[in-house]
């Protein structure tokens, strides 16, 4: 990890609640973002993806907390930092939009009101210079008629063109790192495509690196540098795109992949993973995937996998090259 | 359950034989609720959610549904299974429009067409035990109280549900197992068609094949007949034996995945294909533009059409055969398909 | 095994309240025996005096025990309330019920309409205007005699029915949209039954919470209506007109008339809502197996 890392999280864990005790859901992640380059964050449901996200934004629900690990951003310690300083954070530098934008939108205000309201929480302009930068991001963002849709609702306007909004939120104080959380779930496959390029367009416009967690590997491995793979609250594989999807060097990984149905993959039966992702009480010791691999062997379920390192390329497998 | 004879999953069977189930013409109008200035002006906004719908279901085939949100598939999936009555039109059931059923008729047709629903949460009822769920739907099939129980046990067994979750509440169940007793207590009601409506859209998609390749091999087993949809074009092209296409309340194209998935006619398909991701691969691709408003005449895609000419605002394209069993519904189309680069041969003297 | 008792009653706060509402419950029935002394008796010799061994909460005006007709009154207070939330419970349900799940009819419509037109007379001007206008006398029906309290009973209950009915209705129009319901439908089930065995249990939970509530308000308005002589009538003890009894000694010392009664309301009412709370949370089949999520 070099000081040259815009984001980097170390042996972060995250934990919940429960009773008196606090539950682990993430186990140490570690992750960096270089400026300007886009990282993929992968998992499934319960792999701890948005969670971390949340942590490195100190936004997590209560109940929940950071339990051990470091987050720095531009080499400051976000774990230091106090309320303003995260505010000053959040839309400014680090700008995040997430999935359901009908949801992260206030219903009650109209776009304009809440694009103003973010540009002047960042920088000190006025009521009307704001309403013209707002202007302009609609139209980078491609929302037609800019200046009538200033004052619309976030009702009024379609799924896709609400994650625009946010997007445009998002970006609307020039941050170095956008924080995506399964920003394209929620819509139709041709708005998906029509966002991706979007946020392909911002990334190489401006330069801006994004931290980008899908379940989508597909998505993922279209627009990334580099990839996490994480399952159940721990990393499994990490390094360049290109590379992992080539040849993976975790199981999961590997069956994950062979799970996704391709079109142009052939027809019958569509290949799965057996059994239950591990729910949060009853983690097993040991590796976590080792219940459901289809290479697993004894010591798997007992000692915790060593990290291989290949190059770039990280697996916390005994059976990983290096 | 009487046997039936397994279907190959190759070739779409064509309508020789008659469908299981005929959609025809079938419209479902809704009425939005018109403001005040509106009502005194006369104007009316009716919304066409399925809009001239026709299309059969051969017995023993998996029927592909694939569209975008508010292209009518799931309000075409309740007209199917007879949630909602249509506007205009009628579905077919074994030759007898729906409303000319007999009573006999009604209830073997009731117990014969059954759905599966996407939303796992609200699709069991979060206070009854699945036992209990299960039970009632046997109960109800008119299964007597003594053959309850194996009947129960057949059914858990086809699912692949251990019966230790019988005596649990649905919450305590994951998504997918959730969505196997779904699928368990439509089985109860012996039906010969199934329609599932985005069976596993919720579902991690390591996890998406177990309950895919359920319904797949009840398909095969059984013979039972199944109407899948769905957004994920690839699962589609995977498993189903024929596909259609919906866009704004029509039906756009039809017919084998084979043809319609890697050649399609219909500029939609193509935009459709064109967006879904393909990782690695990095192709360029063509963005659809943002959709606008409705429109008054003329195909419903046209604002959004590359390739749209001056009749397709005029009249809309009813579908037209472009090879043995594929239907588009687009003027410009051929028997030679539209592909995005045969762009340049489309022009109006084509027609 | 505490734990699991506390668990059901939804918490710390609904086992509290919980209890509470057992000892009205048990003062209420078994008011004959638990009092001391009969509510009734005069003894002119030991009026008004405080707090002893003899009588633990002293005696009023006429010399009657207090302790013996705060557990009387108890008894008029829990009969009024809970009755009359009997009456609306059942009524507003059952409204609610129909309209919600055969919506979008001309059913669902003129229920909701008589339910706005209940709903906007206020609960105490018509306790009393209604008092007011039957007069306070008992009632006789078919050789059985009811107190005046009979009267008020069933005018809250009337008046309950309009915030139950549109809990309901709110409620089973969500449940009757439900997935499990139409797979119900498609089972050929009869839409009656479907209400009655799937959607009616759901919608419970937040009745029964709304029902503790008004039992809470119930107690209020009986004690407000005895306060100003509507409800129960002298010599028959109720806190309410015990208070109003009291209304003469409030700055004269004699504190024991006032603030016992008083305090039972108070207590009866955080008592009830203390339970309406545990039982919401205890009511949501989720609570007891809720599994962590993250």
């Amino acid at each position: 990890m070099t000081d040259q890392d815009l984001l980097r999280v170390e042996g972060l864990h995250v934990g919940f609640r429960a009773g008196d005790q606090m539950r682990d859901v993430v186990r140490g992640v570690d992750l960096r973002v270089k400026p300007g380059e886009v990282v993929g964050l992968v998992g499934e449901s319960g792999s701890g993806k948005s969670i971390t996200a949340l942590a490195v934004m100190r936004l997590l629900p209560p109940g929940a907390a950071i339990t051990s690990g470091r987050v720095t951003f531009r080499g400051r310690d976000l774990m230091e930092a106090n309320n303003s300083e995260m505010n000053r954070l959040r839309g400014g530098e680090i700008g995040m939009i997430f999935q359901d934008p009908l949801t992260a939108l206030n219903p009650a205000l109209p776009i304009g009101r809440q694009l103003g309201d973010a540009i002047r929480a960042h920088q000190s302009v006025s009521w009307r210079q704001a309403q013209t930068r707002a202007e302009e991001l609609l139209a980078l963002v491609g929302i037609p008629f800019p200046k009538e849709r200033l004052r619309a609702y976030p009702h009024e306007l379609s799924g896709g063109m609400r994650q625009r909004v946010m997007i445009a939120l998002a970006v609307s104080s020039n941050p170095s790192l956008l924080i995506a959380d399964e920003p394209t779930t929620a819509l139709d496959v041709t708005v998906q495509a029509q966002v991706m390029e979007l946020i392909d367009r911002i990334r190489n416009e401006f330069g801006i690196a994004v931290l980008f967690i899908s379940h989508n590997l597909e998505l993922v491995a279209e627009i990334a540098d580099r990839v996490t793979v994480m399952y159940a609250g721990r990393v499994v594989e990490s390094g360049g795109v290109e590379t992992l999807f080539a040849t993976p060097n975790h199981p999961y990984t590997r069956q994950l992949i062979r799970c996704v149905p391709r079109l142009d993959g052939g027809r019958g039966a569509m290949p799965t993973i057996p059994g239950l992702p591990p729910r949060i009480g009853s983690l097993p010791s040991g590796c976590p995937f080792a219940p459901r691999c289809e290479v697993a062997e004894p010591r798997c379920s007992a000692e915790d996998p060593p990290m291989r390192w290949r190059g770039e390329q990280m697996a916390a497998c005994f059976l990983a090259a290096s | 359950m009487t046997a039936r004879m397994p279907t190959s999953h190759d070739n779409a069977r064509q309508s020789d034989a008659a469908p299981l189930l005929l959609l025809r013409n079938l419209r479902k109008t809704y009425r939005l609720r018109r403001g005040i200035l509106d009502r005194l002006r006369g104007r009316s906004r009716d919304v066409n959610a399925v809009d001239n719908v026709t299309l059969p279901i051969p017995e023993g085939v998996i029927l592909g549904l694939v569209g975008e949100s508010g292209c009518g598939k799931s309000t075409l999936a309740r007209l199917m299974v007879g949630l909602t009555q249509p506007t205009g039109g009628e579905v077919v059931w074994n030759g007898t429009a729906l409303p000319a059923l007999s009573a006999q008729e009604r209830r073997e047709f009731r117990a014969g067409v059954q759905m599966v629903f996407q939303d796992t949460h609200s699709s069991l009822n979060p206070r009854k035990r699945i036992r209990v769920t299960l039970t009632e739907a046997l109960a109800a099939h008119g299964v007597p109280r003594s053959r309850r129980a194996a009947r129960i046990a057949g059914l858990l067994d086809q699912v692949g549900i251990d019966p230790q979750f019988l005596g649990r509440f649905p919450h305590e169940l994951s998504g997918g197992q959730r969505q196997r007793i779904g699928i368990a207590r439509a089985l109860a009601m012996e039906p010969s068609l199934l329609v599932a409506d985005e069976p596993v859209s919720s579902l991690d998609v390591s996890l998406q094949g177990q309950i895919i390749n359920l319904l797949r091999e009840l398909n095969a087993s059984l013979g039972l007949t199944i109407v899948l949809i769905s957004h994920d074009l690839a699962v589609v092209a995977r498993i189903c034996d024929q596909v259609a296409v919906m866009y704004g309340g029509q039906v756009v194209e039809s017919g084998s995945p084979g043809k319609v998935l890697s050649a399609p006619s219909h500029p939609y398909t193509q935009a459709l294909l064109d967006a879904v991701p393909r990782g690695l691969a990095r192709r360029a691709r063509a963005v659809l533009p943002i959709e606008s408003g409705p429109t008054e005449a003329g195909c419903r895609f046209r604002p959004r059409c590359i390739h749209a000419v001056a009749v397709c605002a005029d009249q809309e394209p009813a579908p037209r055969a472009v090879g043995s069993g594929h239907l588009a519904a687009c003027h410009l189309a051929r028997p030679a398909d539209i592909a995005a680069d045969r762009v340049g041969q489309l022009t109006e003297s084509n027609l | 095994m505490m734990a699991r008792v506390i668990s059901a009653c939804g918490g710390t706060g609904g086992f509290i309240g919980a209890c509470l509402m057992f000892l009205l419950i048990v003062d209420a029935l078994a008011a004959p025996w638990v009092a001391p002394f009969d509510p009734l008796k005069v003894d002119m010799l030991n009026a008004l005096s405080p707090p002893d061994a003899a009588h633990l909460f002293g005696t009023d005006q006429n010399g009657r025990d207090v302790l013996s007709r705060v557990i009387w009154g108890g008894r008029a207070s829990l009969e009024v309330s809970a009755l009359a939330v009997l009456i609306g419970g059942c009524g507003g349900v059952g409204l609610g019920l129909l309209a919600g799940f055969f919506s979008g009819g001309w059913l669902e419509q003129s229920l909701m309409r008589v339910l706005d037109a209940m709903a906007s007379i206020p609960l105490l001007i018509w306790a009393i205007a209604l008092v007011g206008i039957l007069g306070v006398g008992s009632v006789h029906i078919a050789g059985f005699t009811f107190g005046n309290e009979v009267k008020l009973l069933a005018l809250l209950g009337v008046l309950y029915i309009p915030t139950l009915a549109r809990i309901t209705y709110t409620t089973a129009l969500g449940e009757a949209g439900a997935n499990y319901v139409a797979a119900r439908r498609l089972q050929g089930v009869s839409g009656l039954r479907i209400m009655l065995s799937d959607v009616l249990p759901n919608c419970l939970s937040p009745v029964i919470v709304q029902a503790t509530l008004l039992l809470a308000i119930g107690i209020v308005i009986e004690a407000s209506v005895s306060f100003v002589g509507l409800g129960v009538q002298p010599p028959w003890p109720s806190w309410g007109n015990m208070l109003a009894d009291a209304r003469n000694y409030l700055f004269s010392g004699e504190w024991w008339l006032s603030v016992f009664p008083g305090a039972c309301i108070s207590l009866s009412v955080v008592a009830i809502n203390l339970l309406g709370d545990g039982l919401r949370d205890a009511l949501d089949p989720r609570h007891s197996t809720s599994a962590l999520t993250a």
